[in-house]
């Protein structure tokens, strides 16, 4: 028996210790981005590997510097995060519904066209996209990028439509023995009995913006008009990453606090999303 | 002959494991072989149907026109005039389909019909400078007739199906006066809006919105791949200051023929696969392991350790990418080096140490592909540990008791037990991850930017470009004279060969679908 403990003590002894180090490894980086954005030398180059003095200046000069309107671009990607996401959201919910829950003709077929549409590489379809909302000048405009982002992302059905599966189809019936239609079947019914896929949703359709860089690389050209992420990415190109890596670190941190916060509430959704998708097929 | 051939092999656990791997791979090509044959088999029936329905329509179509009475042969004429014509009750129903044709008919005399006629050559007219001397007189633009015309086909489309539908209308409610049966109110009109129709007013306005943002722009591009959009031998064909043209199968013969692309189409395809089957396995395997290490019944803390991980992922991935670029950078001089160097100098005592870790100032390919991978392991392990995190915790404990009384150890247990588990669940997923590592634009563009570019390929993609990176580099950031024509094929070839691999998903969750024994 003592061999046995002793070998259990050992065993998880090498599993602490593999875990501690790599805690390490793995947060660090962040560590140190945290730490940069307090930093009084602003480059990325410097002698030392962590900061010689700390300042908040770097927080100050994201919102009082008027050539990087960073304010301006929060504001922004908040505006568009809040647009997209409540038309993703509803959409999505839409398109769940009728692929789940209603016995069509074409259902089959339009959910085989969603996976292949999905197999395209994304901005394949950008310059078209880029040109026909020009041509309506959505172009260089937040709305039209909340609906670029939002207005296709019916195909996105995937999870929910596997929610809604799960919602036993006998409520449905029952309730059509009472009279009730489709429509407020689904409005009272089948939303909020899937609150939880809803919040999924909505939060992930509220987060995809503020981490995409291409497409709002490619429909946004001014300043004034950027997302954060366009924004702080010219922080970190090759002329402005010697005066401006700090300042990127300051605008990162303050942006990656909340949505990390979203996120850790929605890791239960993304585990469900992955095994109970494969298990459905 | 289904169900013995497509249970996945590994589970006979008589056999040594290199042979049930063997199996298994087999399994999958001669799988995949067998879905491709039967899809190309399928096509001619699947052409023939369709000719068959289009036929059975337009058979429709003169039935009605026959059989109808003259309320019925005027909507041929005039759409919803077989409802409109019969009473105030079928009057919404009859405006609506008047409506449409209306909408059609002015939207084909002002943008579809012009765009149609130039079609065929995508524009003749340049535009000339105003006689005036200010600006110019607008010509032809070859990128909006092409984006106008395909608007304009897929609105034929959608107005023919209408059209269609509108005799069928007519001729039903011609049928039900004969009856004598009374005609459908407003109300019940609505009702089927809400109840039988249910799914079209739901997918209404989310397919609408897909066809226009996606299938739309999705065909422009697909088309541009047969014209000479771009710099083709020395001459822009940039509207609206030029035309472009169709050509044909010319930009193909470019990409895969004796050219810079031609040159260089093989090498990034292999390096694509290479990247992404590195990316998801590395992901995959370590992800495991951690995770198996964390859900280990003795260690504590499990929650906190998960989150350590957990939070490298929540962090949007274009700041940590660009993030760890900065953190690996490199200076010639070795007293400013990036901090990672640094850190080598000053805590391992490595004093002179300074290398180029990313590979793109020095042009070492090795690191830089090394870099890559390596990034994407510590960006994207999380994600696997989370997902069989889960899976972990649903594997029945009686499954590790009775094996423990069978006498099998740790490795046995995990052959046997855990790592068929796993697989079962995370299957499909692994090859949608592969899938996805085809096309992982942000890795590459933030980390290496698709360097280094060698001496030797000077107007080639760099040596960690993947093919969307390059397409992005053709087309987005080509500056002055983007290669949208060859950017096109090069995304139409990427589509094919996600697709290829996407095909083993189907195959894959189907036989998975046979296979309820396991649950």
């Amino acid at each position: 028996m003592i061999g046995l403990r002793s070998k259990r003590i050992i065993s998880d002894t090498a599993i602490y210790v593999i875990l501690l180090v790599m805690v390490f490894v793995w947060l660090f980086p962040l560590v140190w981005m945290i730490l940069k954005a307090f930093d009084t030398n602003t480059g990325i180059s410097s002698i030392t590997i962590f900061p010689k003095e700390y300042t908040a200046e770097n927080f100050k000069l994201l919102f009082t510097d008027s050539n990087n309107p960073y304010g301006k671009w929060l504001i922004n990607t908040f505006v568009i995060a809040l647009i997209s996401c409540v038309v993703s959201t509803l959409l999505i919910l839409m398109v769940s519904f009728a692929l789940s829950r209603l016995r069509f003709k074409a259902r089959k077929k339009l959910m085989n066209i969603g996976l292949i549409l999905g197999l395209f590489p994304g901005f394949l379809s950008m310059i078209a996209l880029y040109y026909m909302f020009n041509q309506f000048e959505l172009t260089d405009n937040i709305v039209g990028l909340a609906l670029a982002y939002s207005l296709a992302s019916g195909t996105g059905y995937y999870i929910v439509k596997g929610f809604f599966d799960t919602v036993p189809i006998a409520i449905d019936e029952a309730a059509r023995i009472d009279g009730a239609t489709k429509n407020r079947i689904f409005w009272q019914m089948t939303i909020p009995l899937s609150k939880p896929i809803i919040v999924y949703t909505i939060l992930t359709s509220f987060i995809s913006p503020w981490c995409d860089f291409i497409m709002a690389s490619v429909f946004l050209s001014s300043p004034n008009n950027y997302t954060i992420a366009v924004g702080i990415r010219n922080w970190t190109t090759q002329t402005m990453v010697a005066e401006y890596f700090a300042r990127f670190c300051a605008g990162s941190v303050l942006i990656s606090v909340p949505i990390v916060i979203l996120f850790l509430f929605m890791q239960k959704f993304y585990i469900a999303g992955i095994t109970g998708g494969a298990a459905k097929g | 002959m289904e169900d013995n051939k497509t249970i996945p092999t590994w589970k006979q656990y008589n056999r040594p494991w290199y042979m049930r791997l063997g199996i298994a791979v087999w399994d999958y090509i001669k799988n995949v072989g067998l879905m491709l044959w039967s899809v190309i088999k399928a096509i001619p029936f699947k052409i023939w149907a369709l000719l068959l329905g289009i036929g059975h329509c337009f058979q429709g179509l003169w039935f009605r026109l026959v059989h109808g009475d003259w309320r019925t042969k005027m909507s041929y004429l005039i759409m919803g005039f077989g409802c409109f014509s019969r009473g105030p009750k079928q009057f919404l129903k009859g405006f609506l389909l008047f409506a449409v044709e209306a909408l059609f008919i002015v939207f084909m005399i002002f943008i579809g019909g012009p765009n149609l006629a130039k079609f065929g050559t995508l524009g003749e007219t340049l535009q000339r400078p105003n006689p005036n001397g200010y600006g110019f007189i607008d010509g032809d633009n070859s990128l909006s007739i092409l984006i106008f015309s395909v608007m304009t086909l897929m609105l034929m489309v959608f107005f023919i199906v209408v059209y269609i539908k509108n005799t069928k209308i007519a001729y039903d409610t011609q049928l039900r006066v004969e009856q004598g049966k009374p005609l459908s109110t407003p109300k019940q009109q609505l009702n089927y809006a809400l109840n039988d129709g249910y799914h079209i007013t739901v997918l209404a306005l989310p397919l609408f919105g897909i066809l226009l943002i996606t299938v739309l722009p999705l065909i422009c591009n697909i088309l541009v791949a047969f014209t000479n959009y771009g710099r083709v031998d020395g001459v822009s064909h940039y509207p609206p200051a030029a035309l472009f043209t169709w050509t044909g199968f010319d930009a193909f013969k470019v990409v895969f023929g004796d050219s810079a692309y031609g040159a260089a189409i093989w090498r990034v395809l292999g390096w694509t696969l290479v990247w992404a089957v590195f990316a998801t396995f590395t992901n995959f395997f370590f992800g495991m392991f951690l995770a198996m290490m964390i859900n280990k019944k003795t260690i504590k803390l499990k929650v906190l350790w998960r989150t350590c991980f957990v939070v490298v992922i929540a962090v949007p991935d274009f700041i940590t990418l660009l993030m760890m670029a900065n953190f690996f950078s490199y200076s010639s001089n070795t007293t400013l080096t990036g901090p990672f160097n640094k850190i080598l100098q000053q805590w391992f005592g490595m004093t002179d140490t300074n290398i180029d870790w990313a590979g793109t100032a020095t042009g070492s390919v090795w690191r830089a592909r090394m870099f890559v991978i390596v990034i994407n392991l510590w960006r994207g392990m999380p994600y696997t540990m989370l997902a069989t995190s889960g899976i972990l915790m649903n594997i029945p404990d009686e499954l590790y008791e009775s094996s423990r009384i069978d006498g099998a150890g740790p490795i046995r247990r995990f052959v046997s037990i855990t790592f068929p588990y796993i697989m079962f669940v995370m299957g499909p997923q692994l090859i949608t991850t592969f899938t996805g590592n085809i096309n992982n634009f942000n890795v590459i563009f933030f980390l290496t930017g698709g360097g280094p570019t060698l001496m030797s390929d000077i107007g080639q993609p760099g040596r960690t470009d993947l093919l969307v990176t390059w397409l992005y580099t053709l087309t987005v950031n080509k500056g002055q004279y983007p290669e949208y024509n060859y950017g096109a094929v090069i995304g139409l070839f990427t589509f094919i060969i996600t697709a290829f691999f996407a095909l083993i998903v189907f195959n894959s969750s189907k036989s998975i679908k046979q296979e309820d024994t396991f649950q």
